[in-house]
């Protein structure tokens, strides 16, 4: 569980310790879901990512091992990345217990849409 | 088909999807001519009963090339499926295929957020990039040393025609091409591109 092959990716992990949400990551700190600006909902693992747009300050991630900090992402070349996405894996048996817990939260997020899409839309 | 209509096809589903994105729509976008051109094309091959046209790619402009899961989830829902690659070479593409690579030059690109690049497979090592506005061949731009490419995965668009399954629809109109008879007109276009 960490930074993904692309770079801009991390893989985590949720887990439901006593009836509550439980994220971990080789990377820290890991954001509430709450502060997330999006958040998909699949079947085993959650979407989520920072409209940077929205924030005037970065996020600071380091390696829990090593306290080694992750480059501070720029835009360049016509290429928009300003923070990382992260992935919650979480055990696709729990799916509707993740949701309700999303719901109890107050949490938004997003299923896929009509046509099973998450990022490609209908007009 | 005869050549001269593939050329014809080619060249307004290329002006088209130049023409619709030949800048990114947003502050954070990156350019999608190549879901454009895709569209496009699907619509010259069967502008009948094709959702294709009202497919809407501004989130792909704004986040596709960070968000590799979505991506991946999207290809699945049209029935394309994301195969990795097993090795640095261009093997087992069809033309019209997506192919998707990653640029690792630490030192130039360590803070560059979008490493993920994707082209259109020509054939022959040539790839289409992104931007639908040069082609590069393979064999000789893979030894980059700005960029320093590395193959992750392709998408062979046409996959879901194989088993005849249809995938994606709104009511009566569906994402095309979906079925054998489909298969034939693809892959007969993409022969002497």
């Amino acid at each position: 569980m960490s930074l993904n092959e692309s770079g801009i990716e991390i893989d985590a992990s949720l887990t439901i310790v006593e009836g509550d949400i439980e994220l971990s990551a080789d990377i820290i700190p890991i954001p509430a879901l709450e502060d997330f600006d999006t958040i998909n909902l699949m079947e085993d693992y959650l979407i989520c990512s920072f409209d940077s747009t929205l924030h005037e300050t970065k996020r600071e991630y380091k390696y829990a091992a090593n306290n080694v900090t992750l480059p501070s992402l720029v835009s360049c070349a016509g290429q928009w990345a300003e923070d990382y996405v992260w992935y919650f894996d979480f055990n696709e048996i729990q799916y509707d217990l993740v949701k309700t817990l999303l719901d109890e939260k107050g949490i938004t997020y997003q299923v896929p849409n009509e046509i099973g899409m998450i990022l490609g839309k209908l007009n | 088909m005869i050549q001269e209509e593939r050329r014809k096809i080619f060249k307004k589903a290329w002006v088209n999807s130049i023409k619709k994105d030949l800048y990114p729509k947003y502050i954070n976008g990156s350019n999608v001519a190549f879901n454009y051109f895709y569209t496009e094309l699907s619509q010259l091959l069967w502008p009948e009963n094709n959702i294709s046209d009202e497919l809407n790619f501004d989130e792909y402009e704004k986040s596709g090339s960070v968000k590799i899961r979505a991506m991946k989830n999207d290809m699945e829902a049209l029935g394309s499926p994301i195969i990795p690659f097993q090795n640095q070479a261009l093997e087992n593409l069809v033309k019209g295929d997506l192919v998707v690579l990653i640029i690792e030059n630490e030192i130039l690109l360590r803070k560059l957020g979008s490493r993920i690049v994707s082209f259109i497979y020509l054939g022959d090592n040539l790839l289409m990039d992104a931007c639908m506005g040069s082609v590069i061949n393979w064999l000789d731009w893979k030894e980059n040393p700005e960029w320093m490419p590395r193959l992750l995965f392709y998408i062979n668009v046409a996959a879901s025609t194989e088993n005849d399954i249809k995938y994606m629809h709104k009511g009566d109109k569906w994402y095309r091409p979906y079925d054998k008879k489909d298969k034939i007109i693809w892959e007969d276009f993409w022969r002497t591109i």
